[in-house]
This record gives C-alpha cells, structure tokens and sequence, in this order.
C-alpha cells in the first residue's frame, strides 16, 4: 500500500478546490443548502460544470467523456463533492456504479448513446434493482420481462430506489428465464424512466433523500435495451458491486461528519473535556483508519488483487463508524443538537439532527452490514460456506 | 506489502520459529531496526514479534536506537546487549518505573524529573532491581538507583522518540491480536458442537469477522503511522491514537478469544490465555488507552485544521480556504 497520494491527485484536489469555492459555484451550494424543507437539493447544473472539465466521470476513458485517469482519481472527486456540499448520490449513481457496469457490459453502440451524455453529466441513470421481497437476497427478484415484437415487455415492482424521479434512465434487473438456480436467468435492462407504463411515487424516508417507488407495468423497451448477455447478469451484477464496494464513499462521509462534530466541540470547547475528548480522539482515529483502508481497497483494485473480503470489511468498518459518530454529535449537544437546519438556533446548520437521520441508511445500503460480516467470515476467514446461510451482495 | 516487506516479515518469522537465541538471531540479520526503515519496517518486525507471542526486548531497543549512539547504540541493534529503559519515561503521565528485561541488561535507561535521560550500568554498585510479579509473567523490574550515569543524555526529540515507540507497540499489540484471532478462526473451524463446527453458527463467524475488521483497520493505521515516520512526517496525534486502539482491540480480540475457546481458553497451556495475559500489560506499558487519546484531544484541540474535511499533511498542502 502506497500511503502518500500521488502528485497528480494532490493536484487534481488542488483544481476541484479551485473550481468549487468560485463564487458561482459557491451561489449553486448555498441556494441547494438553503432549499425549503420537502423539496430536494438540484446539483445537476454543478454536475455539468464538472462534465465540461470531464471531472464528472474522470475515470472513464477519454472517448467517452472521462480523462482516462485512475479509481483513486474519481475517488478525490467524489470525495471532494461531498466535503463541498455538493448533493453526490446522482454523481455516485450515474458515473460510479451504471457508469462501471455499463463500461464492464455494455455493446459499443450503447456505450456511444449514453457515455457521453452521462459523463457530460446531463443524462442520469438510477439503479432499478431492490424488490419488496428481494433485499439482500437479490437474486429472488421476481420483476419479469417477456420477449414480445423484437423487444421485451418489463412488468414489476422496485423500490427503495434513490433519485428516480431526477433520471432520465433506470438500469433495471428483471428475470427473464426462471429455474431451479435463481441466479440464472436475470437480464439488465436500461429502462427509459418516461416511458409509457412506469410510475414513480414517493416512498418518503427519514433520511433526506426520499426512495422511489418505481412500477413497471407492461413497458416496452427494444433489444438494445439489454445490457450484456441474456439470463447471465447476475454474474455481471456481482462482479461490478465489488468493484464499486470499496467503503471509499462511507469513509468519507464518516470524515465530513466527524470533522462536523470536531468544529462543534472546537466552538464549544468540549475538545478538552475529558470523557468528550477521548471518544472524539478515538474515532478520529478509526475514521482515519477507515479511510486508509478503503483506499488499500482501491489500490488493490488498480492491481487487479480485487479482494472481496477486505472491501467488505472496509464497507462495515467505516459505515458503522457513522453510528457512533452520529451518537457521539447527540451527546455533544443534547436537545439542541436536534434542532433541524430549518430553525435558526442549529448548530452548524443542523448537521446532527440531519445526520441523526441519515446515519441508519450507511450500515444498510450498498450491502448490509449483515451481509459484509457474512462475506468478510466466508471469503477472507474461509469459514465454510455451506453451513451459513446462503447471501449475496 | 511491497515483496521486500513480505521478505522481511519471513525473516523475522524464520528466526522466531527456529526458536534459539532468538535476540542474537534478529540481531545479526539486521531485523532488531533495520537500517533501510525506522519506520515502517521496524513496525513490521514489532508486528512479527507479537503475532509469534515473542517476549523480547524489542521495544526496549528501538527507544534506544533512537536515543543513543556510538558503540552501545551498535551492539543494542546487533542483539549483543540489552539496555534497559524506563518505560515510565515515555508514557504520558508520571507512573511508578517499569524496565522489562532489566536483569538481561548491561544499561538502565532512566529519565529523571529535571526532564533529563540518565543512562546507567546495571552492574554497578548503587543500583538494585526488584522484580515484580505481574499478570505477564512480563520481565517487569523496578530499580533503586544510587550511582553516577555513565552518561546524560540530551532530550530535544524526545517527544518524536516517544511517537515511534507509540507506533511500534501499537504494531505488536496488532500482531499479538492478530495471532490469537488466528488461533481462534482455526479452532472454531475444528470445534464441534450440536453436530456442526461453532465457527458455523453466525453468532461466532460474526464476531470473529467484527474483529478481523476491526484489526485490518487498525493495522492499516500503524502502517500508516510507520511509513510517515520513514517520510519524516508528523505523527503528533496519529502515534497515541495508533497505540490506544491498538491496545482496545487487542484486549477486546484476545478476551473475545478465550471465550470462544471456552474453558480451554482459560487453561494456563492456552496459547489465547497467554495473549489474553500479554495483551493486558503490553496494551498499558506506555500509558493507558484513555491517557493517550486524551492526549491526541489535547493535540486536535490545537491543530487549526482539525475540523477541516481530511486531515493529513497531504491533504493541507493543497487546501484552498
């Protein structure tokens, strides 16, 4: 592991830093911190500010709209994004993980008709694969697609999905083959969001970002809808969730939120409390922990050493940091830290009471805490598999 | 790992293992500090050392690496001698003194509280050591000392000399946790009970998977520690923070260790007793887990850009508000 950041990255922070406190771009962050409580934040005007320096996709190869540049490099632009308020799940979604399956599986043609709009950051995909009845357990997802006139019909139910209702796209998961292995027979599918027979509603959650609901009833998409083989996506699905399961991005939001909790003590001058000092002191040191080793993970990654277990780790470890983090900002402040960003008398815009909120989604999202600890027992301590229970990403 | 730290830890796992004058042995192949890295290497030896329930004067020598020079400086780095160092110099609230290895040593390493180190002969007439008795069977000596120091010895960087110990145990507690987590990962997989090996059942492999975690996190931290010290970068705040959690975690897997061995865990012949025992002492040798990050809070509490997105000396060089 290389633990000093390679000059071009120290560079590449330099210019993200540059461009994101332009007072232009500081008006775009203000107005999206300062947007009335029920509405959602819009980056889609920074984000094609970013795709006009190709930094929006800055690791996708140049004919597509990217630079060329390393994991690590797209890794120090999200990470700058969220450390700028810049709202990044749609960035997360549409570049990082459609954006790597698309390069994994995608034909040349629908890498040509959605690269570059996507890395111009002006077309947004969502992910379209979480069912009532298929969570952790993907691969009993029941949404059907039927061959019908040179297409497929889609017909189903997806939730829990995060930004729908703002893409233009929804890359699906839908079975088109069923069987006795229920890994077999799933298809990918980008599902145009407009399209006649979807319906999107609300599904509204604490966190500020609401999920989606998305119905698919009898929608009609071509044959260039799908997305590499038929009936093989569930290997393709699985091989690019750990790809992008790197813990990167829950280790960076631990750090913003802890460099929060840091600030608020810092005014307050609980730093040097005794019992407050300590437990600051110590997760500042996991965070840092957690940071180092999610990027061992990219960097393992970049030589091709994927490891399985240590990403795993590295997703449980930082995102139950968060947790603690969260509980440490109450202990802080008491009641006051629950003072909303909406009323004038929150500490630093109500950041506890809004990460009081978010902080359940980190240990369930991208692969539960659960099913990272059954993945870190079975691949990296090589208990055997057969005798757990049987779990997927 | 870089294929000359894979060689490295080999080394010292070839010369634990063989088992004779294992201190002359590291010594003589360069393994005590060696003199490619104080650093990162020297982290990786003290890892090895723990991971193989080493009890050696490892420590001991690093700090007197560091702090003397010449002749005596030489043969503590060959293995040839042990000096002696007072541990309760290098933690950060006064504590009775504590030399390990004190009856093996030819020097005493001593601070005293005009906040100068005074180094003495063991032999001499004046001093006298009592050993005590500790949970460790840890080598713990206390002396009285009624002679001249052969030598006083300047202080300028003791503060620097004081991280490095810091990260250095922090690696052998890492090493000394991760070598009982091991221990216990084989036997849960061995282990059976209710027609089934216990590491099957969730409520095992969960927390042995918690703590591999937990531990790969840790590890990657002290590495992180060593390699700045080889980059000549400030390690302030990450030392006592490196070394507290090392410590936590260490009493946390080998505590958690013995109850997943059950009542074989609590034999004496329990290598997981052993470690359990180990960890306890070693984890508080220079200064308590809470003492120290009390200590990083002190160090966050002065640091300007703490509360600033990432913080590493990297990160600030390219700050822009």
């Amino acid at each position: 592991v290389d633990f000093a950041p390679a000059p071009e990255q120290v560079e590449l922070r330099r210019e993200l830093r540059a461009f994101l406190v332009e007072p232009a771009v500081q008006e775009e962050i203000a107005r999206m911190r300062e947007c009335p409580r029920g509405t959602e934040p819009d980056p889609t005007a920074i984000y094609r500010r970013l795709g006009e320096r190709r930094w929006f996709a800055v690791n996708w190869p140049e004919e597509y709209g990217g630079q060329g540049r390393s994991l690590y490099d797209a890794a120090v632009v999200s990470e700058e994004l969220h450390w700028h308020d810049v709202p990044d799940t749609m960035h997360t979604v549409t570049a990082d993980i459609v954006g790597l399956f698309l390069l994994l599986a995608a034909d040349p043609d629908q890498k040509r008709r959605f690269l570059l709009p996507m890395a111009r950051g002006e077309l947004l995909v969502s992910v379209l694969y979480t069912e009532p009845e298929a969570g952790s357990d993907l691969s009993s997802l029941r949404t059907k697609a039927f061959r019908s006139g040179g297409g497929y019909l889609l017909y189903g139910t997806k939730v829990f999905s995060l930004r729908s209702h703002s893409s233009h796209y929804g890359l699906c998961a839908a079975r088109t083959t069923e069987g006795p292995n229920p890994q077999h027979g799933i298809t990918l599918f980008l599902v145009p969001l407009d399209a006649e027979g979807v319906t999107i509603r609300p599904l509204w959650s604490i966190a500020d970002e609401r999920f989606d609901e998305v119905v698919l009833d009898g929608v009609r998409v071509g044959e260039d809808a799908v997305v590499g083989p038929v009936d093989r996506g569930w290997q393709l699905m699985s091989g690019a969730l750990q790809l992008e399961r790197t813990g990167v991005e829950q280790s960076f939001k631990a750090r913003r939120w802890l460099d929060l909790v840091i600030r608020r003590a810092q005014e307050t001058g609980r730093l040097t409390d005794p019992t407050i000092g300590a437990a600051i002191a110590e997760l500042d040191a996991e965070v840092e922990a957690g940071r180092i080793l999610a990027w061992s993970v990219l960097s393992r990654i970049t030589h091709n050493q994927l490891d399985a277990a240590a990403a795993a780790m590295s997703k449980w470890y930082s995102s139950e940091l968060v947790r603690r983090i969260a509980a440490l900002a109450v202990e802080l402040d008491g009641v006051t830290a629950m003072l909303s960003r909406w009323d004038p008398d929150a500490p630093l815009h109500g950041f506890a009471e809004s990460l009081y909120r978010d902080a359940p989604g980190m240990t369930i999202s991208a692969g539960s805490s659960e099913v990272m600890l059954h993945i870190v027992a079975s691949a990296g301590l090589g208990i055997p598999e057969e005798v757990t229970s049987r779990t997927s990403g | 790992m870089t294929g000359a730290e894979r060689e490295l830890c080999a080394a010292v796992r070839e010369v634990v293992e063989n088992g004779e004058s294992t201190w002359s042995a590291l010594g003589k192949r360069d393994l005590i500090v060696p003199a490619a890295s104080p650093g990162l290497a020297t982290v990786l030896v003290a890892e090895q050392l723990g991971r193989y329930r080493y009890h050696g004067p490892h420590l001991e020598a690093t700090v007197a690496a560091d702090v003397l020079s010449g002749d005596l400086r030489a043969r503590v780095v060959a293995g040839e001698t042990v000096v002696s160092v007072d541990l309760a110099a290098l933690a950060p609230h006064a504590t009775p003194t504590f030399l390990r290895f004190a009856a093996d040593s030819s020097h005493l390493l001593m601070g005293d509280p005009e906040g100068e180190l005074l180094l003495y002969e063991t032999g001499a007439p004046g001093v006298t050591l009592r050993r005590y008795d500790d949970l460790g069977a840890s080598e713990l000596f206390t002396a009285h000392v009624d002679a001249v120091p052969v030598e006083r010895l300047r202080k300028e960087d003791w503060p620097e000399i004081r991280n490095a110990a810091q990260t250095r145990l922090a690696a052998y507690l890492i090493g000394l946790a991760g070598g009982a987590l091991d221990e216990t990962v084989e036997y849960t997989k061995r282990r059976r009970q209710f027609g089934r090996p216990i590491a099957s059942f969730q409520s095992v492999s969960f927390r042995l998977a918690a703590l591999a975690a937990r531990l790969e996190a840790a590890r990657m931290f002290v590495y992180h520690a060593g390699a700045r010290i080889d980059d000549g970068l400030a390690i302030d705040r990450i030392a006592p923070q490196s070394l507290a959690l090392a410590a936590r975690l260490a009493r946390e897997v080998t505590a958690d260790a013995i109850q997943l061995h059950g009542a074989v865990g609590m034999t004496q012949q329990a290598p997981v007793a052993l470690c359990y025992r180990m960890a306890a002492v070693a984890g508080c040798l220079l200064g308590s887990p809470t003492a120290l990050l009390r200590t990083a809070a002190d160090r966050l509490a002065s640091d300007p850009y703490a509360a600033r997105f990432a913080i590493t000396d990297h990160d600030k060089g390219v700050r822009t508000q």
